[in-house]
């Protein structure tokens, strides 16, 4: 997420895991036992039944964030395993912080190897990071003036690696709000709303991956990709044109073709229609030149 | 005389068994030996486990006393030996006779006034109890009772303190195991304290966090 400061971030990153799907028994139990071996259960709560939320400060070091230590204990992101990992003001953590996060995203899982023993974690987490989009954070909004230097904003940006960024799914921008939201008297969507629409997806996901190893859309294989995203002619010219216009990678034309699929199935449609693609394809702000 | 006691140690997220084997025997000098990799927390057991006893009641044995943590060459640091090794001096110097003691595993940590404190991973104690053969149940302290519990097949012993912990082992008291009441806390404890609805406007990030809900992890 992208977006000056105040925008509410950090507020729509904390009540992710309201539009999760519950957690089941084993999950729970799972998630419980790492908070049990690090005395972290709050008394009066033997048991983690909701999903956690795990928002480390960017001052964190290596070993906190991925566990470790001479006997290795678990980290930030095998505490918020199920759950959801929120990383606030992005560029300002160390680099080779950012790095060490690599294997546990693509693996669900981080080994920690030790002279004496080598110990596996689960760190099956959803990562959500947000940043400004410059130094002083004003770049892009319509109010207020930004006062950073190109070489500035470009330092800001590059902080954060390329092959990170290709991994995450989706980049939003997060503007400001303006006034007339805040005072109107109409609350927004409620998570039992959104949670219905996550549910339906996730419904049409378990009837199409009955059988095999893969849960969810963004796991599929590449060879499920192709099977299961087919595009239509006029799907197929989008593709291409964001592909050559926007300069993306291989793995971000897969990741567009999964994130339609998601969007498709939350309409309960079929087929990709090119809406579906566009609004995918929106989703992959930072590839632009515009932002890197 | 000799006396044994079923307990665990942590390494990284499981527990592992961990046999605690108590010597006594007549010597000049009273003399502690504690052997088996024993980090600091585990060395400093001795003397808490030493007033713990005498406040609680007991004779601390004026003999000498070999505790051994099996296996040898597993590094041991946690407070959760403190209980277990006291239970095991009580046996072992003729304190407390009890045919309990080996179809319970012992786990916790003993203040010097003889209560116990929570001990960290009793969840995966429990699960790793449940696994063994022979075991009937387990003792834990009660703060940390309730998160053991949620494993079945274990019947899990919430002991105050260790007063408390003898008098069961020794069959003067019976404790009722802790039930399993994870379907009760799934209800009441999974209740979000927030809501999307108190953001306001940003529909389009909403959108946007839906579908990353719909198709992640």
């Amino acid at each position: 997420m992208i977006g000056p400061p105040g925008s509410g971030k950090t507020m729509l990153a904390k009540r992710m895991p309201t539009i999760l799907p519950d957690l089941n028994p084993g999950e729970s139990i799972e998630t419980t036992r790492i908070y049990s071996t690090v005395g972290r259960l709050k008394p009066g709560q033997p048991l983690l039944a909701t999903r956690p939320f795990r928002a480390p400060h960017h001052t964190i070091s290596n070993a906190g964030l991925v566990g470790g230590g001479s006997v290795p204990g678990p980290g930030e992101i095998s505490l918020a395993h199920n759950g959801v990992l929120f990383l606030d003001e992005l560029p300002e953590f160390n680099r080779q912080t950012l790095e060490v996060l690599r294997q546990p995203l693509e693996d669900g899982t981080v080994t920690i190897s030790r002279a004496l023993s080598s110990t596996t974690f689960p760190a099956n987490f959803m990562l959500i990071a947000a940043l400004n989009p410059c130094p002083c954070g004003y770049r892009g909004d319509p109010r207020r003036n930004c006062h950073c230097t190109p070489p500035q904003i470009e330092r800001y940006m590059s902080k954060i690696s390329g092959p990170l960024i290709d991994r995450i799914d989706i980049h939003i921008e997060v503007p400001s709000v303006p006034f007339r939201d805040l005072s109107g008297g109409k609350p927004g969507t409620s998570s039992a709303e959104m949670r219905e629409q996550v549910m339906s997806a996730r419904r049409i996901q378990s009837t199409r991956f009955a059988g095999s190893r893969t849960r969810h859309n963004a796991d599929m294989t590449h060879r499920q990709t192709r099977q299961f995203c087919r595009l239509d002619d006029e799907g197929r010219n989008l593709l291409k044109a964001s592909m050559t216009e926007l300069g993306l990678s291989a793995r971000a034309h897969d990741k567009i073709l999964r994130t339609a699929r998601t969007i498709a199935d939350q309409e309960a449609s079929d087929a990709i229609e090119p809406m579906h693609l566009n609004e995918a394809v929106n989703y992959r702000m930072l590839d632009r030149d515009l932002w890197t | 005389m000799l006396a044994k006691l079923q307990t665990f140690s942590l390494l990284g997220i499981d527990a592992v068994p961990v046999e605690v084997e108590v010597d006594v025997s007549p010597a000049g000098l009273p003399k502690n030996v504690l052997v088996g990799l024993p980090e600091a927390a585990v060395k400093e057991s001795t003397h808490r486990v030493e007033r713990a006893m005498v406040n609680s009641g007991f004779v601390r044995p004026q003999s000498r006393v070999v505790i051994n943590l099996a296996p040898a060459d597993l590094p041991k640091d946690a407070a959760s030996f403190d209980l277990p090794i006291a239970l095991g001096i009580l046996a072992g110097s003729g304190q407390i006779e009890s045919d309990r003691l080996g179809q319970y595993a012992v786990v916790g940590e003993l203040a010097l006034d003889g209560t116990m404190r929570p001990t960290k991973g009793a969840l995966s104690m429990a699960m790793t109890a449940a696994k063994q053969d022979g075991l009937r149940g387990m003792l834990v302290p009660s703060p940390s009772a309730g998160e053991a519990a949620v494993v079945e097949g274990i019947d899990v012993m919430a002991v105050s303190s260790l007063t408390q912990a003898v008098s069961f082992l020794t069959g003067e008291i019976d404790i009722e195991p802790c039930p399993s009441r994870l379907d009760d806390l799934f209800r009441e404890l999974a209740v979000y304290d927030f809501d999307f609805s108190d953001v306001r406007g940003q529909e389009m990030a909403k959108r946007a966090l839906c579908v990353a809900a719909a198709g992640g992890p």
